[in-house]
């Protein structure tokens, strides 16, 4: 009411209390010091990806690109992670599979996330028998076998990195719709969803309004802890062959190594690098998203 | 007089479900509110003074059982679809909560939560966050703060600003002074007035608090265990209350000028019963203390006393010539 704050308008004050609400969160993360290397670690493996052909050309992957090289060659100057069983440089297919594993994470992520607040938003907010038929059906996902389900879809579906996405996401999305649902029934009993019921408000409105932006958090903070599982899986689909095989992703490398007999001849060059990248991509989303969980949940806040 | 009752409730029984079985939490309740009138609400907790408040919109939960009937301006409440309910609510009765800072959303800032009630009725009003701000006292740039910006008392002016966004015939007020120290409080109940004699507003006024309902409502109803005990002038029945209830009501405050009742305040033994297991009879006996022995198997109905034509008391002593009217 004073005149220094009467003369901003109010627009500005909005966005300086949304560049202190930002603010707040950046020097929360900075001062979390596993959450910070964890976003340094993803920004990393992000840019390689976003570099790939800056790197290495989309080539040197064909069955082609190594006819002139030796097979199962250790690292060297020309090929600094050596070659795999036909020749090709390893490094190479390393860069242009974490593409196809980060695309996969995060879409499937996106799928997961997608269901899971769907089914834990009408879960929580109609309660009733709906409530009780989807409950009933996230169970089921919550206990299914996983990974023979996921077989099983994938080769139904296809083998694009696309549908791949799809299946994992659409076999992952349980846990987070457990979740939202126990968030929503905590506050679609607040004081301000009885008062938009008092002010004539139908549930798409009080969900949107109010309801959706309390959850949004936790739903933003679940799916950095969802990716890390969804990358886990492709690895481990394409590992047992179910991948695309025309696209190289870290699990069809392993897949490779496998299958060429590296272990067995010591070629470490071969399946230890993506081993590697596919722990590091997790750990560092694990330690992102804990942070973020951290920020973004008052319950855990302090501790 | 028909045409000028605002809200009309006849018979109006409210029973909750719980694990344990229906809870009874309003049984058997008639009320008449005229156009700019305000009827005071009075009663201890759990008496379902707040129960009756919210069933007139229809806000208990699913499960519970709503019989009766309440003609709000005409219309009955109780009958109507989802959709009309919706269109009603705020519009025709809006509800001061008790407890703003609850029923404020706090990420949400104060001038987008009065547009909310504006944005849903948009086609029945045309009154803009300013104005409604300006209304009750706060200034517009108010509007762009958070609820945790504010005090208690001006979230509660906000609540007032919203609750009159829509022009209501009806303003339910729960509680709307509690949790506010007392020259606030007497800040709000002076708005309040003030704005209901300016815009011919009806009132439906709850509180615990007999001394507020003294200087603001017309006609005061007392409640216990679910029923309305006595019913009358808000002066006459505050000073010469018929009912031992009341009585005990209004005496457990000091009253100014009075030096013996200010060292010797009254209070009253015991709680009120469990909506579960009432009491034989007359619900209030086991705590009265002019109780005869047929209050405790004649359940005494509301009914008009002798000496004053517009007051009903249920109690066996209501004509007794000893507790006359003074």
């Amino acid at each position: 009411m004073s005149d220094s704050v009467a003369s901003i308008s109010p627009r500005g004050m909005t966005w300086a209390r949304r560049k202190r609400a930002l603010a707040r969160v950046w020097r929360e993360l900075r001062n979390d010091r596993s959450g910070f290397s964890g976003l340094l670690i993803l920004l990393g493996f992000g840019l390689v990806a976003l570099c790939a052909p800056l790197i290495a050309d989309r080539s040197l992957l064909l069955a082609a690109a190594g006819r002139n090289n030796p097979d199962l060659a250790g690292p060297s100057a020309k090929f600094l992670l050596g070659t795999d069983d036909i020749g090709r440089d390893i490094l190479a297919q390393l860069v242009w599979g974490s593409r196809v594993s980060l695309f996969i994470g995060i879409f499937a992520t996106v799928v997961a996330v997608l269901i899971g607040s769907l089914v834990g938003l009408v879960a929580g907010y109609v309660k009733g028998k709906v409530a009780t038929v989807l409950l009933a059906i996230d169970n089921f996902f919550l206990v299914v076998p996983f990974l023979p389900l996921a077989i099983v879809l994938a080769v139904i579906l296809g083998r694009s990195p696309v549908t791949l996405a799809l299946v994992i996401g659409f076999t992952s999305w349980a846990g987070s719709a457990r979740l939202v649902r126990a968030q929503v029934l905590s506050l679609s009993e607040r004081g301000y969803v009885e008062r938009a019921r008092a002010l004539g408000a139908n549930s798409r409105h009080v969900i949107l309004r109010h309801i959706l932006p309390g959850v949004a958090p936790l739903i933003i903070a679940n799916a950095t802890l969802i990716v890390p599982g969804a990358i886990l899986t492709e690895s481990t689909l394409s590992f047992l062959g179910f991948g695309d095989r025309l696209s190289p992703s870290w699990g069809k490398l392993l897949d490779g190594a496998q299958s060429s007999g590296s272990i067995t001849l010591n070629a470490w060059w071969y399946y230890l690098p993506p081993g590697l990248c596919i722990i590091t991509v997790v750990l560092a989303f694990t330690l992102f998203g804990r942070a973020l969980e951290r920020i973004f949940d008052p319950r855990l806040a302090g501790r | 007089m028909i045409d000028s009752t605002v809200l009309k409730v006849r018979d109006l029984y409210v029973t909750y479900q719980s694990s344990f079985g229906p809870v009874p939490a309003v049984r058997g309740v008639d009320l008449d509110i005229a156009l700019g009138e305000t009827l005071g609400l009075a009663g201890e907790s759990g008496c379902g003074k707040s129960t009756l408040a919210m069933a007139l919109l229809r806000l208990v939960p699913p499960t519970t059982q709503i019989s009766g009937s309440i003609l709000l301006d005409g219309q009955n409440v109780l009958t109507m679809k989802p959709g009309q309910l919706r269109l009603v609510r705020w519009a025709q009765a809006s509800i001061v909560f008790q407890g703003a800072q609850h029923v404020l959303n706090p990420v949400q800032r104060i001038g987008a939560q009065i547009d909310e009630a504006i944005q849903l009725h948009h086609g029945s009003t045309s009154s803009t966050v300013r104005e409604m701000l300006a209304l009750v006292g706060l200034s517009d740039t108010r509007a762009d703060d958070y609820p945790h910006e504010l005090s208690g008392g001006q979230k509660q002016r906000v609540m007032i600003a919203m609750a009159l966004s829509c022009n209501p015939l009806l303003i339910i007020a729960d509680e709307p002074t509690t949790a506010l120290d007392v020259m606030v409080q007497a800040q709000i109940l002076q708005l309040l007035d003030n704005i209901k004699r300016e815009r011919g507003l009806s009132m439906l006024f709850i509180t615990h608090d007999l001394s507020v309902l003294s200087h603001n409502t017309d006609r005061v109803a007392v409640m216990y265990a679910g029923r309305i005990v006595e019913v009358g002038p808000a002066e006459e029945l505050l000073r010469g209350s018929i009912h031992p209830y009341s009585r005990a009501l209004a005496e457990s405050f000091p009253i100014i000028g009075d030096p013996k009742s200010r060292h010797q305040p009254k209070g009253l033994a015991g709680d009120p019963p469990d909506p579960n297991l009432l009491p034989s009879g007359c619900p209030f006996h086991p705590r009265c203390n002019v109780a005869i022995d047929s209050c405790k198997s004649i359940d005494i109905k509301l009914s008009a006393v002798a000496k004053s034509v517009d007051r009903q008391v249920a109690c066996v002593h209501a004509n007794d010539e000893s507790r006359s009217v003074k």
